[in-house]
């Protein structure tokens, strides 16, 4: 990807989110005291401020920079799938719980990140999964995620 | 008398086993590549908080230390450095393992880092105490002019530039609007979501930034450690080479100094050890080619930068760099709020954490003179079974803060985030430092605007309040400076 373009996309982004920031902040604190909600008020202005200048500062910068690429990852399948997994991961957990979605999270992974020796896999995924249990749940006594579509 | 008690409580067999494990553990994290020690500390706080304070915190001092030797040990034997900070041991450490002189750089690096380590407790010791004295006198403009400072200091060695680094840290206390207002107790950009009305917890930003990212990161490389054919089991054990004392000096005082100041780091530490040491060399030709010294300097230098950078967060509460940020958190979830009532309210804790240090440099002494080539062999872990157990701890790690999914959820979103941000050379470091000073810059700006009437001389008047103006300045025109400087430089070059 053209870094000058998304450089510059990102400071027109943070500009435009700097003069939101402003308008907000009159609005932003509700109080009886005028004294309290100016102040409030004044911080979230010197913020919005220097975000917006800052941005701009970066605008200019980028805007007569050369063009170079930006890599965002070498590997964008093994980025992806780790995104998905962890994404399914912990969306499965709150009905499945932290055991079963753990035992086939870690394999599942460890196969997406091209690692191919599945028992060894399944043997050290067994064996986190019951470390992080015995040391969250009955060393430290913190609920784990439990079953819940039963 | 309170150091005396708090050398009692640091005593106990469950405070010295929690400084070898952690230490242990440091080093194991520190010497795997693509994992940092910040990393291991915002991992280690959901579990260290189970613990009474003292244990909780020993634990995390131990890996703090542990992971900055560790970092030098397949930097030495292997040339790939397990933490940005001893890539400068690299330069040095693996040309002399090549020459059959690893047992030697090894011993030279543990040294080197044991007396910058604990020269660096003892100038935390004796100053820190000192400075939270002098801070019980900072009023509500002081107080946000430091986190001005705090975050200034970042933002100065922002890789990105300034203006990058400055809507790094501005992102940062952006995110520590949402929630209740603290002055006026009204809502503010919650979007009606529950959860957000306490505003968002900085732990899981930081596990989801530096873990998650670094995970995410990881999925690019095939494997972490660049060479695997040395023989750990043949390495020579060889006596420590003489003309040691000058580099290792240099690199304590160079790195305890850089630890003080907000925003720079052990990495920069231990490069600037290392260049002061070869500029004052006696063999300035050897740098480059496996020279002892250089090994010893910058090793010295990170080690040192341990100590240097708890000075601002214990009696300040100002964190100074993304280490020291994430045991801010530790201490917080301990119920223990950095500042000047540390040393007063909880010295001992606080004292028996800072002795605590002294054990864990001996820790990792011992370790270092008689396994270092062992834990070598962790560098061949394959990068597959690393990312898929690291994810695992990162998401219960931030599940088990508040036993709360939304907060692994938000752990992700931080994750995804900072990795792109990251990309884009934004500083994750001034997003974090934001967030965490975004309370106190909020508190301190909004209180001393009530107190003077909205007049923002207020932020003028003391003495204190001019000499942190004085420091803000260096800190921001430092890197200007040294921009033009680099520029001219290249100029007369062309």
């Amino acid at each position: 990807m053209n870094k000058k373009y998304i450089e510059i996309i990102t400071s027109i982004f943070f500009i435009a989110f700097s003069v939101l920031l402003y308008g907000s902040a009159d609005s932003v604190s509700l109080s009886v005291s005028q004294a309290a909600t100016d102040s409030t008020s004044a911080y979230v202005n010197f913020i919005a401020i220097l975000l917006g200048l800052s941005a701009l500062v970066q605008l200019i910068i980028s805007a007569i920079s050369n063009s170079s690429r930006i890599e965002f990852t070498k590997s964008p399948k093994r980025f992806l799938s780790l995104i998905v997994s962890l994404s399914v991961y912990v969306f499965s957990m709150e009905y499945i719980g932290f055991i079963i979605s753990t035992l086939i999270f870690l394999p599942i992974t460890m196969r997406l990140m091209d690692y191919n020796k599945f028992i060894k896999s399944l043997i050290i995924s067994i064996g986190i999964t019951l470390f992080v249990y015995l040391l969250f749940e009955v060393g430290f006594e913190i609920i784990l995620p439990e079953i819940t579509i039963f | 008398m309170i150091l005396l008690e708090a050398a009692q409580a640091m005593m106990s067999f469950d405070v010295l086993l929690a400084i070898t494990l952690g230490t242990i553990s440091g080093i194991v994290i520190g010497g795997m590549p693509g994992l940092t020690a910040t990393m291991a500390v915002a991992l280690l706080i959901p579990i260290s908080f189970s613990f009474p304070p003292l244990i909780g915190l020993a634990l995390m001092g131990g890996v703090y230390s542990g992971a900055m030797y560790g970092g030098s040990i397949p930097a030495i034997l292997l040339s790939t450095p397990g933490t940005p900070a001893a890539a400068a041991t690299a330069i040095e450490g693996y040309p002399l393992s090549q020459q059959g002189k690893g047992g030697m750089a090894l011993k030279v690096s543990v040294v080197a880092s044991f007396i910058g380590g604990t020269f660096s407790v003892v100038v935390l010791l004796a100053i820190a105490p000192i400075l939270a004295n002098f801070a019980l006198k900072f009023g509500a403009p002081e107080y946000f002019l430091l986190a001005l400072m705090g975050l200034t200091g970042v933002i100065s060695v922002a890789t990105g530039g300034v203006a990058k680094g400055i809507m790094s840290g501005l992102i940062g206390l952006i995110i520590a609007l949402i929630g209740t207002d603290p002055m006026t107790g009204s809502l503010r950009y919650t979007m009606d979501i529950y959860h957000l009305y306490d505003g968002i917890d900085f732990m899981p930003a930081l596990i989801g930034m530096f873990s998650i990212t670094q995970m995410l990161a990881l999925t690019g490389e095939t494997n972490t450690a660049k060479n695997q054919s040395t023989d750990f089991d043949k390495i020579k054990r060889e006596p420590m080479p003489k003309g040691m004392t000058q580099p290792i000096a240099i690199g304590t005082v160079v790195g305890t100094v850089v630890g003080i100041i907000p925003g720079e780091g052990a990495t920069i530490a231990a490069f600037l050890s290392y260049n002061v040491a070869r500029s004052k060399s006696k063999l300035k030709s050897l740098f480059g080619k496996g020279n002892p010294e250089g090994i010893a300097a910058a090793e010295a230098g990170n080690n040192a930068c341990v100590g240097g950078s708890l000075v601002p967060l214990l009696t300040l509460g100002i964190p100074g760099n993304t280490v020291s940020a994430a045991l801010m958190g530790g201490l917080m979830i301990q119920g223990l709020i950095p500042g000047p009532e540390l040393f007063t309210k909880h010295g001992v804790i606080t004292y028996g954490f800072i002795l605590s240090l002294f054990i864990a440099n001996i820790v990792f002494l011992i370790v270092g003179l008689y396994f270092a080539p062992y834990f070598a062999r962790i560098t061949k872990i394959p990068t597959s079974i690393l990312i898929a157990s690291i994810s695992v701890l990162a998401i219960i790690g931030s599940y088990a803060i508040n036993n709360s999914l939304f907060d692994v959820w938000v752990m992700l979103i931080f994750a995804l985030g900072g990795y792109f941000l990251s990309k884009m050379k934004f500083s994750l470091s001034a997003i974090i430092l934001g967030m965490i000073l975004g309370p106190i810059a909020e508190n301190g700006f909004t209180q001393a605007m009530t107190i003077s009437s909205g007049s923002y001389a207020i932020f003028f008047n003391s003495v204190t309040a001019q000499i942190l103006w004085v420091i803000i300045i260096v800190l921001f025109l430092q890197p200007v400076v040294s921009h033009f400087k680099n520029k001219r430089k290249t100029q007369k070059a062309v």
